[in-house]
């Protein structure tokens, strides 16, 4: 199988929409944009509603069962991953704030969120 | 045009990949080019050559491979989800010494580079999950 | 353009709400799966507000007629078949799928 063409480039926009721990899908997310990131592509990240809850910092999962998502959430940037959004406005439902968050990500309004979609040729939701 | 599909959810107890599977065959039908199908976290069990599909129920796995073989399909398992959830094929079946593989034929393993080439090839990429 | 694709009940999450904020006037919407129940009740009201707006609604229909809905869609949705989803996805750069 031919690897990835790194010549073309399609701006790719990875949704996370699920908390952290009760599913493995924050996780998940995560891979997916690092694995676009790792091919030289356009890649955000954008934490939706319950996704937002990925962020939080002060996690301390048991090692057993799972690392800690808080500590891969530290790498992005190592991975390429440069730039993290988040839903402002599940992050306020959520009684949460900047400060409250495990890394600097830009915080996005419903206005920004439109043009964060229309942005990326492509959408996936993991 | 040339599509992709991403699977993210078992045949089992789920309605997406069969939704995956049904857009699959409409776009052949409509004479596109279906590229790739990537299974990615619980999709990989449609991969499994181990199911036994209940009378009445359709075989997605079996038809998945049916749809490959007659239209040149590939047809991807994200590895690292496929080894965490006992979907091996032969080779990864050897090296971690376990009893068999389960990988069904027509499918192969491979890292999540598939889906991102897969969504550079292709003009449309349509995500099955939930 | 994007095609946005309701996968999950709106009665169970908030996708039809987070999907709602996102969605522009060009675009349109496909319930698909457990995503037609956005048909009924006050779900309905949310998509009445996107068909107002400018949103093009879909639904395909034999997910409507398999959970017994397919006499109660409001006048806004236009029901496909697979290949009508086929032809919407052709017809839109961008796919989101809301579950």
């Amino acid at each position: 199988m031919s690897s990835p063409q790194t010549a073309a480039r399609r701006s790719v926009l990875v949704v996370c929409r699920n908390a952290p721990y009760g599913r493995s899908r924050a996780r998940d997310a995560i891979d997916v944009a690092m694995a676009f990131a790792a091919f030289d592509q356009p890649v955000t990240l954008l934490f939706l509603g319950d996704g937002v809850l990925a962020l939080a910092t002060g996690q301390r999962p048991a090692a057993e069962l799972s690392r800690s998502l808080e500590k891969l959430l530290g790498t992005l940037a190592d991975y390429g991953v440069e730039e993290v959004h988040a839903d402002a406005t599940a992050l306020a439902a959520r009684g949460l704030d900047a400060r409250d968050l495990a890394l600097p990500v830009r915080l996005a309004g419903p206005a920004e969120l439109r043009e964060l979609f229309d942005a990326h040729d492509r959408v996936l939701t993991v | 045009m040339i599509f992709s599909l991403l699977v993210q959810e078992s045949a089992v107890g789920r309605q997406s990949s069969h939704a995956a599977y049904r857009f699959a065959c409409a776009l052949l039908a409509r004479g596109h080019t279906l590229y790739r199908v990537f299974f990615f976290a619980d999709g990989v069990h449609n991969s499994t050559a181990l199911n036994c599909a209940a009378s009445g129920e359709a075989d997605l796995p079996a038809l998945w491979r049916q749809l490959a073989a007659e239209h040149g399909v590939d047809l991807v398992s994200c590895v690292s989800s496929a080894l965490r959830r006992g979907i091996v094929d032969e080779r990864e079946a050897a090296r971690h010494a376990l009893g068999a593989a389960s990988l069904r034929q027509g499918f192969e393993l491979s890292g999540l580079g598939q889906l991102v080439e897969a969504s550079i090839r292709s003009d449309r990429i349509l995500d099955f999950g939930g | 353009m994007s095609l946005h694709i309701l996968c999950a009940s709106p009665f169970a999450g908030s996708c039809l709400e987070e999907c709602a904020r996102v969605i522009a006037a060009d675009d349109a919407l496909l319930l698909s799966g457990d995503g037609v129940y956005a048909a009924l009740g006050e779900a309905a009201g949310t998509l009445h507000a996107l068909h107002a707006a400018g949103v093009t609604i879909f639904a395909l229909a034999e997910d409507c007629t398999a959970r017994g809905i397919d006499t109660r869609l409001p006048g806004c949705i236009t029901t496909v078949d697979y290949g009508g989803f086929v032809d919407l996805a052709v017809a839109h750069p961008r796919t989101v799928s809301w579950f």
